[in-house]
Protein backbone atom coordinates (compact mmCIF):
# COMPACT_ATOMS: atom_id res chain seq x y z
CA UNK A 1 0.00 0.00 0.00
CA UNK A 2 1.78 3.37 -1.08
CA UNK A 3 2.17 6.31 0.96
CA UNK A 4 -0.42 8.61 0.90
CA UNK A 5 -2.49 10.77 2.92
CA UNK A 6 -6.31 10.48 2.71
CA UNK A 7 -9.25 12.64 3.72
CA UNK A 8 -12.85 10.85 4.77
CA UNK A 9 -15.48 12.99 4.39
CA UNK A 10 -18.65 11.84 5.90
CA UNK A 11 -22.09 13.08 5.14
CA UNK A 12 -23.78 14.32 8.41
CA UNK A 13 -26.73 15.93 6.65
CA UNK A 14 -30.09 15.41 7.96
CA UNK A 15 -31.32 13.01 5.14
CA UNK A 16 -29.10 10.83 6.68
CA UNK A 17 -31.07 10.09 9.44
CA UNK A 18 -32.81 7.62 6.79
CA UNK A 19 -32.36 3.72 7.92
CA UNK A 20 -32.55 2.23 4.37
CA UNK A 21 -29.11 1.08 4.74
CA UNK A 22 -28.55 -0.31 8.46
CA UNK A 23 -28.59 0.77 11.22
CA UNK A 24 -28.80 4.25 9.80
CA UNK A 25 -27.00 6.00 6.25
CA UNK A 26 -24.73 7.98 9.53
CA UNK A 27 -24.03 5.25 11.14
CA UNK A 28 -22.90 2.83 8.16
CA UNK A 29 -20.74 5.75 6.98
CA UNK A 30 -19.25 5.86 10.37
CA UNK A 31 -18.96 2.14 10.82
CA UNK A 32 -17.69 2.29 6.94
CA UNK A 33 -15.29 5.32 7.85
CA UNK A 34 -13.69 3.34 10.71
CA UNK A 35 -12.59 0.65 8.74
CA UNK A 36 -11.34 2.73 5.86
CA UNK A 37 -9.03 4.86 8.65
CA UNK A 38 -7.71 1.55 10.10
CA UNK A 39 -6.58 -0.13 6.75
CA UNK A 40 -5.24 3.41 5.66
CA UNK A 41 -3.47 3.71 8.82
CA UNK A 42 -2.20 0.33 9.18
CA UNK A 43 -1.09 0.14 5.39
CA UNK A 44 2.00 2.03 5.59
CA UNK A 45 3.54 3.42 8.24
CA UNK A 46 3.76 7.63 7.09
CA UNK A 47 0.31 7.33 6.08
CA UNK A 48 -2.15 9.99 8.03
CA UNK A 49 -5.71 10.22 7.34
CA UNK A 50 -8.50 13.62 8.85
CA UNK A 51 -12.10 13.68 9.08
CA UNK A 52 -14.12 16.21 7.33
CA UNK A 53 -18.15 16.25 7.98
CA UNK A 54 -20.16 17.31 5.44
CA UNK A 55 -23.72 18.58 7.05
CA UNK A 56 -24.41 22.40 7.01
CA UNK A 57 -21.14 24.35 7.03
CA UNK A 58 -17.87 21.48 5.88
CA UNK A 59 -15.73 21.17 9.17
CA UNK A 60 -12.57 19.62 9.60
CA UNK A 61 -12.92 17.46 12.73
CA UNK A 62 -9.29 15.48 12.68
CA UNK A 63 -6.54 17.27 10.07
CA UNK A 64 -4.46 14.56 8.54
CA UNK A 65 -2.77 12.46 10.88
CA UNK A 66 -1.26 9.09 12.09
CA UNK A 67 -3.26 9.01 15.20
CA UNK A 68 -5.87 6.47 14.74
CA UNK A 69 -7.43 7.20 18.18
CA UNK A 70 -8.50 10.70 17.26
CA UNK A 71 -9.71 9.60 14.13
CA UNK A 72 -11.76 7.18 15.57
CA UNK A 73 -12.61 9.65 18.75
CA UNK A 74 -13.66 12.33 15.90
CA UNK A 75 -15.53 9.75 13.95
CA UNK A 76 -17.92 8.91 17.29
CA UNK A 77 -20.06 11.50 18.21
CA UNK A 78 -21.28 12.98 15.15
CA UNK A 79 -24.50 14.79 14.90
CA UNK A 80 -26.96 15.48 11.85
CA UNK A 81 -26.87 18.98 10.49
CA UNK A 82 -28.53 20.89 7.32
CA UNK A 83 -27.70 19.99 4.13
CA UNK A 84 -24.84 18.80 2.68
CA UNK A 85 -22.65 20.77 -0.40
CA UNK A 86 -20.73 18.09 -2.24
CA UNK A 87 -18.20 20.82 -4.27
CA UNK A 88 -17.67 23.09 -1.10
CA UNK A 89 -16.78 20.26 1.51
CA UNK A 90 -14.31 18.88 -1.17
CA UNK A 91 -13.29 21.91 -2.12
CA UNK A 92 -12.43 22.49 2.01
CA UNK A 93 -10.85 19.01 2.15
CA UNK A 94 -8.52 20.24 -0.58
CA UNK A 95 -7.39 22.68 1.54
CA UNK A 96 -6.83 20.65 4.14
CA UNK A 97 -4.73 18.27 2.18
CA UNK A 98 -2.57 21.37 0.91
CA UNK A 99 -1.24 21.66 4.46
CA UNK A 100 -0.71 18.23 4.92
CA UNK A 101 2.38 17.79 7.43
CA UNK A 102 3.96 15.28 5.06
CA UNK A 103 4.49 16.29 1.82
CA UNK A 104 5.26 12.84 0.41
CA UNK A 105 2.70 10.25 -1.23
CA UNK A 106 -0.27 10.60 -3.04
CA UNK A 107 -3.15 12.22 -2.00
CA UNK A 108 -6.75 10.96 -1.59
CA UNK A 109 -10.29 12.52 -0.93
CA UNK A 110 -12.85 9.28 -0.29
CA UNK A 111 -16.26 11.10 0.38
CA UNK A 112 -19.82 9.14 1.38
CA UNK A 113 -22.72 10.79 -0.72
CA UNK A 114 -25.45 9.89 1.81
CA UNK A 115 -27.84 12.34 0.70
CA UNK A 116 -29.15 13.89 -2.34
CA UNK A 117 -27.18 15.60 -4.07
CA UNK A 118 -28.51 19.02 -5.53
CA UNK A 119 -25.63 20.55 -7.31
CA UNK A 120 -25.57 21.35 -11.10
CA UNK A 121 -23.23 18.83 -12.88
CA UNK A 122 -21.03 21.70 -14.04
CA UNK A 123 -19.96 22.68 -10.55
CA UNK A 124 -19.76 18.97 -9.73
CA UNK A 125 -17.56 18.51 -12.79
CA UNK A 126 -15.34 21.74 -12.08
CA UNK A 127 -14.41 20.69 -8.62
CA UNK A 128 -13.42 17.32 -10.17
CA UNK A 129 -11.01 18.68 -12.62
CA UNK A 130 -9.45 20.93 -9.56
CA UNK A 131 -8.89 17.67 -7.62
CA UNK A 132 -6.98 16.83 -10.89
CA UNK A 133 -4.78 19.53 -10.93
CA UNK A 134 -4.20 19.14 -7.43
CA UNK A 135 -3.03 15.57 -7.87
CA UNK A 136 -6.23 14.47 -5.82
CA UNK A 137 -7.34 11.39 -6.11
CA UNK A 138 -11.73 11.12 -5.33
CA UNK A 139 -13.15 7.65 -4.45
CA UNK A 140 -16.71 8.31 -3.77
CA UNK A 141 -18.67 6.02 -1.71
CA UNK A 142 -22.63 6.48 -2.76
CA UNK A 143 -25.38 5.73 -0.16
CA UNK A 144 -27.98 6.58 -2.42
CA UNK A 145 -30.00 4.83 -5.01
CA UNK A 146 -30.11 5.85 -8.72
CA UNK A 147 -27.83 9.32 -7.75
CA UNK A 148 -24.68 7.36 -9.75
CA UNK A 149 -24.73 9.92 -13.21
CA UNK A 150 -23.72 13.20 -11.10
CA UNK A 151 -21.56 11.39 -9.33
CA UNK A 152 -20.17 9.46 -12.13
CA UNK A 153 -19.10 12.51 -13.53
CA UNK A 154 -16.95 13.78 -10.81
CA UNK A 155 -15.10 10.82 -10.18
CA UNK A 156 -14.43 11.48 -14.39
CA UNK A 157 -13.54 14.47 -14.00
CA UNK A 158 -11.07 13.91 -11.25
CA UNK A 159 -9.91 10.47 -12.77
CA UNK A 160 -6.05 10.85 -13.84
CA UNK A 161 -4.66 7.28 -14.27
CA UNK A 162 -7.43 5.15 -12.41
CA UNK A 163 -6.74 7.17 -8.98
CA UNK A 164 -10.63 8.13 -8.70
CA UNK A 165 -13.91 5.04 -8.06
CA UNK A 166 -16.84 5.23 -7.46
CA UNK A 167 -18.69 2.58 -5.19
CA UNK A 168 -22.42 2.23 -4.78
CA UNK A 169 -23.16 0.48 -2.02
CA UNK A 170 -26.46 -2.24 -2.51
CA UNK A 171 -29.47 -0.88 -0.33
CA UNK A 172 -29.39 -2.21 2.96
CA UNK A 173 -26.19 -3.75 2.48
CA UNK A 174 -23.46 -2.54 5.30
CA UNK A 175 -21.24 -0.13 3.81
CA UNK A 176 -18.13 -1.48 5.44
CA UNK A 177 -18.96 -4.93 3.79
CA UNK A 178 -19.02 -3.29 0.53
CA UNK A 179 -15.60 -1.72 0.77
CA UNK A 180 -13.57 -5.09 1.77
CA UNK A 181 -14.01 -5.70 -1.79
CA UNK A 182 -13.87 -3.09 -3.40
CA UNK A 183 -10.81 -0.96 -5.66
CA UNK A 184 -10.70 1.47 -2.91
CA UNK A 185 -9.33 -0.46 -0.61
CA UNK A 186 -8.04 -2.96 -3.04
CA UNK A 187 -4.46 -3.80 -2.00
CA UNK A 188 -4.35 -2.03 1.18
CA UNK A 189 -5.49 -3.37 4.59
CA UNK A 190 -3.41 -5.29 7.35
CA UNK A 191 -3.90 -8.40 5.05
CA UNK A 192 -2.98 -6.81 1.76
CA UNK A 193 0.02 -5.17 3.54
CA UNK A 194 1.09 -8.72 5.26
CA UNK A 195 1.37 -10.31 1.08
CA UNK A 196 3.01 -7.22 0.08
CA UNK A 197 5.82 -7.94 3.21
CA UNK A 198 6.17 -11.24 2.59
CA UNK A 199 6.58 -11.19 -1.29
CA UNK A 200 10.31 -12.22 -0.96
CA UNK A 201 8.99 -15.40 0.39
CA UNK A 202 6.82 -16.80 -2.38
CA UNK A 203 5.64 -19.72 -0.19
CA UNK A 204 4.42 -17.25 2.68
CA UNK A 205 3.05 -14.66 0.16
CA UNK A 206 0.93 -17.70 -1.45
CA UNK A 207 -0.18 -19.30 1.74
CA UNK A 208 -1.46 -16.18 3.05
CA UNK A 209 -3.16 -15.48 -0.24
CA UNK A 210 -5.02 -19.07 0.18
CA UNK A 211 -5.99 -18.63 3.68
CA UNK A 212 -7.69 -14.83 2.62
CA UNK A 213 -9.54 -16.23 -0.26
CA UNK A 214 -10.96 -18.90 2.11
CA UNK A 215 -11.73 -16.43 5.14
CA UNK A 216 -12.97 -14.03 2.66
CA UNK A 217 -15.88 -11.58 4.64
CA UNK A 218 -15.20 -10.08 8.02
CA UNK A 219 -12.34 -6.85 8.03
CA UNK A 220 -8.96 -8.68 7.19
CA UNK A 221 -7.97 -6.61 10.40
CA UNK A 222 -10.27 -8.45 12.99
CA UNK A 223 -11.44 -11.80 11.34
CA UNK A 224 -9.50 -13.72 13.50
CA UNK A 225 -11.24 -12.69 16.58
CA UNK A 226 -8.43 -12.39 18.99
CA UNK A 227 -6.95 -9.59 20.38
CA UNK A 228 -3.96 -9.03 18.46
CA UNK A 229 -2.94 -7.21 15.80
CA UNK A 230 -2.06 -9.64 12.77
CA UNK A 231 0.61 -6.86 11.53
CA UNK A 232 3.14 -7.69 14.68
CA UNK A 233 2.98 -11.40 14.01
CA UNK A 234 2.10 -12.04 10.35
CA UNK A 235 3.23 -15.93 11.16
CA UNK A 236 0.99 -16.01 13.90
CA UNK A 237 -1.55 -14.44 12.09
CA UNK A 238 -1.20 -17.13 9.36
CA UNK A 239 -1.10 -20.23 12.00
CA UNK A 240 -4.38 -19.41 13.53
CA UNK A 241 -6.19 -18.52 10.19
CA UNK A 242 -5.03 -21.77 8.99
CA UNK A 243 -6.34 -24.07 12.24
CA UNK A 244 -9.49 -21.88 12.00
CA UNK A 245 -9.80 -23.02 8.34
CA UNK A 246 -9.19 -26.32 9.11
CA UNK A 247 -11.78 -26.45 12.37
CA UNK A 248 -14.49 -24.61 9.62
CA UNK A 249 -14.05 -27.35 7.08
CA UNK A 250 -14.07 -30.09 9.76
CA UNK A 251 -17.96 -28.66 10.94
CA UNK A 252 -18.71 -28.40 7.12
CA UNK A 253 -17.97 -31.77 6.36
CA UNK A 254 -19.85 -32.79 9.37
CA UNK A 255 -23.05 -30.79 8.14
CA UNK A 256 -22.47 -32.28 4.73
CA UNK A 257 -22.47 -35.57 5.90
CA UNK A 258 -26.26 -35.34 7.16
CA UNK A 259 -27.73 -32.99 4.41
CA UNK A 260 -26.62 -35.22 1.02
CA UNK A 261 -25.48 -38.50 0.52
CA UNK A 262 -21.99 -39.47 0.88
CA UNK A 263 -19.87 -39.31 -1.69
CA UNK A 264 -19.30 -42.40 -3.30
CA UNK A 265 -15.63 -43.64 -1.78
CA UNK A 266 -13.54 -44.90 -4.12
CA UNK A 267 -12.79 -48.53 -3.18
CA UNK A 268 -10.35 -51.11 -4.09
CA UNK A 269 -11.08 -54.00 -6.20
CA UNK A 270 -10.16 -56.88 -3.29
CA UNK A 271 -12.85 -55.25 -0.87
CA UNK A 272 -16.05 -57.18 -2.09
CA UNK A 273 -18.27 -57.00 1.01
CA UNK A 274 -18.17 -52.95 0.66
CA UNK A 275 -18.52 -52.98 -2.99
CA UNK A 276 -21.59 -54.88 -2.38
CA UNK A 277 -22.88 -52.92 -0.14
CA UNK A 278 -22.01 -49.47 -2.47
CA UNK A 279 -23.79 -51.28 -5.27
CA UNK A 280 -26.70 -52.10 -3.36
CA UNK A 281 -27.15 -48.63 -1.89
CA UNK A 282 -26.28 -47.14 -5.33
CA UNK A 283 -29.31 -49.13 -6.69
CA UNK A 284 -31.72 -47.12 -4.50
CA UNK A 285 -31.06 -43.55 -3.77
CA UNK A 286 -34.72 -43.45 -2.69
CA UNK A 287 -33.46 -44.90 0.77
CA UNK A 288 -31.40 -42.30 1.28
CA UNK A 289 -34.56 -39.21 0.44
CA UNK A 290 -36.80 -41.43 3.03
CA UNK A 291 -33.98 -40.89 5.49
CA UNK A 292 -33.25 -37.70 5.61
CA UNK A 293 -37.28 -36.25 5.07
CA UNK A 294 -37.74 -39.34 7.79
CA UNK A 295 -35.07 -37.05 9.88
CA UNK A 296 -36.65 -33.46 11.85
CA UNK A 297 -33.72 -33.89 14.16
CA UNK A 298 -30.50 -33.02 14.05
CA UNK A 299 -29.01 -34.91 16.37
CA UNK A 300 -30.94 -37.84 14.89
CA UNK A 301 -29.54 -37.25 11.45
CA UNK A 302 -25.95 -37.00 12.79
CA UNK A 303 -26.00 -40.43 14.28
CA UNK A 304 -28.05 -42.30 11.37
CA UNK A 305 -24.68 -40.69 9.41
CA UNK A 306 -21.98 -41.92 11.90
CA UNK A 307 -23.66 -45.06 11.96
CA UNK A 308 -24.39 -45.14 7.60
CA UNK A 309 -20.69 -43.84 7.54
CA UNK A 310 -19.09 -46.69 9.98
CA UNK A 311 -20.88 -49.87 8.76
CA UNK A 312 -21.74 -49.01 5.24
CA UNK A 313 -23.75 -52.03 4.50
CA UNK A 314 -27.67 -51.83 4.91
CA UNK A 315 -28.06 -53.90 8.18
CA UNK A 316 -26.24 -50.99 9.78
CA UNK A 317 -28.92 -48.64 8.31
CA UNK A 318 -31.08 -50.44 9.45
CA UNK A 319 -30.35 -50.81 13.38
CA UNK A 320 -29.21 -46.90 13.38
CA UNK A 321 -33.25 -46.36 11.87
CA UNK A 322 -34.64 -48.79 14.10
CA UNK A 323 -32.94 -46.88 17.15
CA UNK A 324 -35.01 -43.94 15.81
CA UNK A 325 -38.25 -42.83 16.73
CA UNK A 326 -40.90 -42.80 14.18
CA UNK A 327 -38.88 -44.51 11.25
CA UNK A 328 -41.17 -47.07 11.21
CA UNK A 329 -43.28 -46.21 8.32
CA UNK A 330 -40.31 -45.57 6.24
CA UNK A 331 -38.59 -48.81 6.88
CA UNK A 332 -42.26 -50.43 5.54
CA UNK A 333 -41.87 -48.19 2.87
CA UNK A 334 -37.86 -49.43 2.08
CA UNK A 335 -39.14 -53.28 2.68
CA UNK A 336 -42.41 -52.85 0.28
CA UNK A 337 -39.71 -51.10 -2.40
CA UNK A 338 -37.57 -54.10 -2.30
CA UNK A 339 -40.06 -56.71 -2.04
CA UNK A 340 -41.55 -54.86 -5.29
CA UNK A 341 -37.79 -55.24 -7.11
CA UNK B 1 29.11 62.22 -2.24
CA UNK B 2 30.61 59.73 -4.34
CA UNK B 3 27.88 57.12 -5.58
CA UNK B 4 29.18 52.96 -4.74
CA UNK B 5 29.23 50.82 -7.76
CA UNK B 6 27.35 47.69 -7.33
CA UNK B 7 29.25 44.98 -6.00
CA UNK B 8 30.12 42.99 -9.66
CA UNK B 9 28.91 39.41 -9.25
CA UNK B 10 31.66 36.88 -9.13
CA UNK B 11 30.46 35.06 -12.14
CA UNK B 12 33.48 32.80 -12.22
CA UNK B 13 31.92 30.72 -9.46
CA UNK B 14 28.79 30.51 -10.71
CA UNK B 15 27.59 27.17 -11.21
CA UNK B 16 24.55 24.21 -12.17
CA UNK B 17 23.31 23.45 -8.85
CA UNK B 18 20.90 21.67 -9.75
CA UNK B 19 22.90 19.09 -8.07
CA UNK B 20 22.11 20.64 -4.94
CA UNK B 21 18.19 20.01 -5.16
CA UNK B 22 16.63 17.66 -2.95
CA UNK B 23 14.51 15.48 -5.15
CA UNK B 24 12.73 13.49 -2.39
CA UNK B 25 11.02 17.06 -1.10
CA UNK B 26 10.29 18.02 -4.70
CA UNK B 27 6.56 17.80 -6.18
CA UNK B 28 4.75 19.12 -9.15
CA UNK B 29 1.15 19.84 -9.24
CA UNK B 30 -0.42 18.86 -11.95
CA UNK B 31 1.82 16.49 -13.75
CA UNK B 32 0.91 13.87 -15.72
CA UNK B 33 1.38 10.39 -13.65
CA UNK B 34 3.47 9.08 -16.65
CA UNK B 35 5.47 12.56 -17.25
CA UNK B 36 6.60 13.46 -14.02
CA UNK B 37 8.77 16.76 -12.90
CA UNK B 38 11.78 14.18 -12.08
CA UNK B 39 12.20 13.71 -15.88
CA UNK B 40 13.39 17.93 -15.61
CA UNK B 41 16.42 16.80 -14.36
CA UNK B 42 17.40 14.08 -16.59
CA UNK B 43 19.14 16.38 -19.06
CA UNK B 44 17.68 14.85 -21.80
CA UNK B 45 15.13 17.08 -23.27
CA UNK B 46 13.05 14.06 -25.04
CA UNK B 47 11.79 13.36 -21.61
CA UNK B 48 9.40 15.63 -20.44
CA UNK B 49 7.31 17.17 -17.87
CA UNK B 50 3.66 17.18 -19.04
CA UNK B 51 0.81 18.73 -17.67
CA UNK B 52 -2.41 16.82 -17.20
CA UNK B 53 -5.53 18.61 -16.60
CA UNK B 54 -5.16 22.04 -18.61
CA UNK B 55 -1.91 23.41 -19.23
CA UNK B 56 -0.61 24.93 -15.75
CA UNK B 57 2.20 23.59 -14.10
CA UNK B 58 3.64 24.21 -10.85
CA UNK B 59 6.72 22.83 -9.88
CA UNK B 60 8.00 22.97 -6.54
CA UNK B 61 11.94 22.90 -5.95
CA UNK B 62 13.97 22.32 -3.06
CA UNK B 63 17.23 22.57 -2.26
CA UNK B 64 19.63 20.71 0.22
CA UNK B 65 21.39 23.90 1.32
CA UNK B 66 20.79 27.33 1.04
CA UNK B 67 21.37 28.75 -2.41
CA UNK B 68 21.72 32.11 -4.45
CA UNK B 69 20.50 31.56 -7.62
CA UNK B 70 21.61 33.80 -10.60
CA UNK B 71 19.63 31.96 -13.60
CA UNK B 72 17.06 29.60 -14.48
CA UNK B 73 17.32 27.61 -18.01
CA UNK B 74 14.53 25.91 -19.77
CA UNK B 75 14.58 23.85 -22.18
CA UNK B 76 11.85 22.54 -24.67
CA UNK B 77 10.34 19.38 -25.25
CA UNK B 78 12.12 17.49 -28.18
CA UNK B 79 13.47 20.36 -30.18
CA UNK B 80 14.19 18.40 -33.38
CA UNK B 81 10.31 17.53 -33.65
CA UNK B 82 9.25 20.61 -31.58
CA UNK B 83 5.63 21.53 -31.21
CA UNK B 84 5.29 24.98 -30.41
CA UNK B 85 1.90 24.81 -28.57
CA UNK B 86 2.54 22.98 -25.65
CA UNK B 87 6.04 24.89 -24.87
CA UNK B 88 5.49 26.94 -21.33
CA UNK B 89 5.26 31.08 -22.30
CA UNK B 90 4.01 32.71 -18.78
CA UNK B 91 6.55 31.66 -16.50
CA UNK B 92 6.00 33.24 -12.47
CA UNK B 93 8.69 32.41 -10.11
CA UNK B 94 8.09 32.52 -6.26
CA UNK B 95 10.93 32.15 -3.59
CA UNK B 96 10.57 30.48 -0.11
CA UNK B 97 7.15 29.72 -0.31
CA UNK B 98 5.91 25.99 1.05
CA UNK B 99 3.53 24.51 -0.31
CA UNK B 100 2.07 26.45 -3.10
CA UNK B 101 -1.04 25.75 -5.12
CA UNK B 102 -2.15 26.94 -8.02
CA UNK B 103 -5.11 29.15 -5.95
CA UNK B 104 -2.15 30.83 -3.88
CA UNK B 105 -0.49 32.18 -6.91
CA UNK B 106 -3.38 35.04 -8.03
CA UNK B 107 -2.97 36.36 -4.12
CA UNK B 108 0.98 36.41 -3.79
CA UNK B 109 3.26 38.75 -6.05
CA UNK B 110 6.13 36.42 -7.80
CA UNK B 111 9.42 37.20 -6.83
CA UNK B 112 10.34 36.65 -11.12
CA UNK B 113 8.39 36.93 -13.84
CA UNK B 114 9.51 35.59 -17.39
CA UNK B 115 7.78 35.86 -20.92
CA UNK B 116 9.36 33.24 -23.58
CA UNK B 117 9.43 34.29 -27.37
CA UNK B 118 8.47 31.13 -29.46
CA UNK B 119 12.26 31.12 -30.82
CA UNK B 120 13.84 31.31 -27.41
CA UNK B 121 12.20 28.04 -25.99
CA UNK B 122 12.71 26.11 -29.80
CA UNK B 123 16.51 26.72 -28.87
CA UNK B 124 17.51 23.46 -28.68
CA UNK B 125 20.65 24.23 -25.73
CA UNK B 126 17.72 25.91 -23.64
CA UNK B 127 17.30 29.25 -23.12
CA UNK B 128 18.63 30.81 -19.87
CA UNK B 129 16.60 33.59 -18.30
CA UNK B 130 18.68 35.29 -15.68
CA UNK B 131 16.65 36.98 -12.32
CA UNK B 132 17.05 39.56 -10.33
CA UNK B 133 19.95 38.19 -8.11
CA UNK B 134 19.95 40.59 -4.58
CA UNK B 135 15.84 38.74 -4.56
CA UNK B 136 17.29 35.18 -5.07
CA UNK B 137 20.31 35.16 -2.40
CA UNK B 138 18.49 32.89 0.76
CA UNK B 139 16.82 30.42 -1.53
CA UNK B 140 15.65 27.29 -0.25
CA UNK B 141 13.00 26.75 -2.06
CA UNK B 142 11.63 27.80 -5.35
CA UNK B 143 8.31 27.30 -6.91
CA UNK B 144 8.10 27.39 -10.60
CA UNK B 145 4.61 28.65 -12.09
CA UNK B 146 3.82 28.22 -15.60
CA UNK B 147 0.55 29.57 -16.06
CA UNK B 148 0.43 30.10 -19.95
CA UNK B 149 1.80 28.17 -23.02
CA UNK B 150 1.49 28.98 -26.76
CA UNK B 151 -2.24 27.54 -26.99
CA UNK B 152 -1.73 23.94 -26.49
CA UNK B 153 -3.98 21.65 -24.36
CA UNK B 154 -1.13 20.46 -22.07
CA UNK B 155 2.34 22.08 -21.75
CA UNK B 156 5.02 19.86 -21.75
CA UNK B 157 8.69 20.96 -20.12
CA UNK B 158 11.57 19.31 -21.61
CA UNK B 159 14.00 20.19 -18.66
CA UNK B 160 15.23 22.82 -16.13
CA UNK B 161 18.47 24.08 -14.80
CA UNK B 162 19.37 26.32 -11.78
CA UNK B 163 22.45 28.22 -11.89
CA UNK B 164 23.88 30.00 -9.02
CA UNK B 165 25.92 29.59 -5.94
CA UNK B 166 25.69 27.73 -2.92
CA UNK B 167 25.69 30.11 0.46
CA UNK B 168 28.51 28.87 2.49
CA UNK B 169 27.00 27.06 5.32
CA UNK B 170 26.51 23.64 6.63
CA UNK B 171 24.65 20.89 4.18
CA UNK B 172 22.87 18.86 6.73
CA UNK B 173 23.07 16.11 4.63
CA UNK B 174 26.53 15.29 4.52
CA UNK B 175 26.81 15.70 8.21
CA UNK B 176 27.94 12.16 9.23
CA UNK B 177 26.46 10.56 12.54
CA UNK B 178 28.79 9.91 15.50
Amino acid sequence: MPLESVLLLVDTSEQTRNSDYPPTRLSSQVDAANYLAQSIINGNPESTCGVLTMGGQPRLLTSCTDNLGKILNSLSNLTYEGKSSLPQSISVALLALKHRRNKNGRQRIITFVASDVENTEKEITKVGKLCKKNNVGIDVISLVPNSETSIQKLCDAANSNENSHLVTVPLGSLASDVLISSPITEGSGPAGNMGQMGSDDPELAAAMAASMNAGAGPPAGNDSGFDFDPNMDPELAMALRVSMEEERRRVENNKDETNEPEPMPTVKEDDDDLQKALSMSEGDPSMYEQITTGVTDEDEAMQLALAMSMAGDEEAIKEAMEEMEGVEEEEVKKEMEEEGK
Amino acid sequence: MEQQAAPAIDTSTLRDITSLVAKGDCYCLNEKDSNTHENLFQGDDRLALVSDADEQLMIHVVFNETVKVHGLKFFGFNTTSFDVSTAPRLIKVFVNRDSMGFSDCEDVEPTEEFELTEAEISNPGGIEKQVRYVKFQRVSSLSIFVEENFGGDITALGGLKIHGVPVQGTNMNELKKC
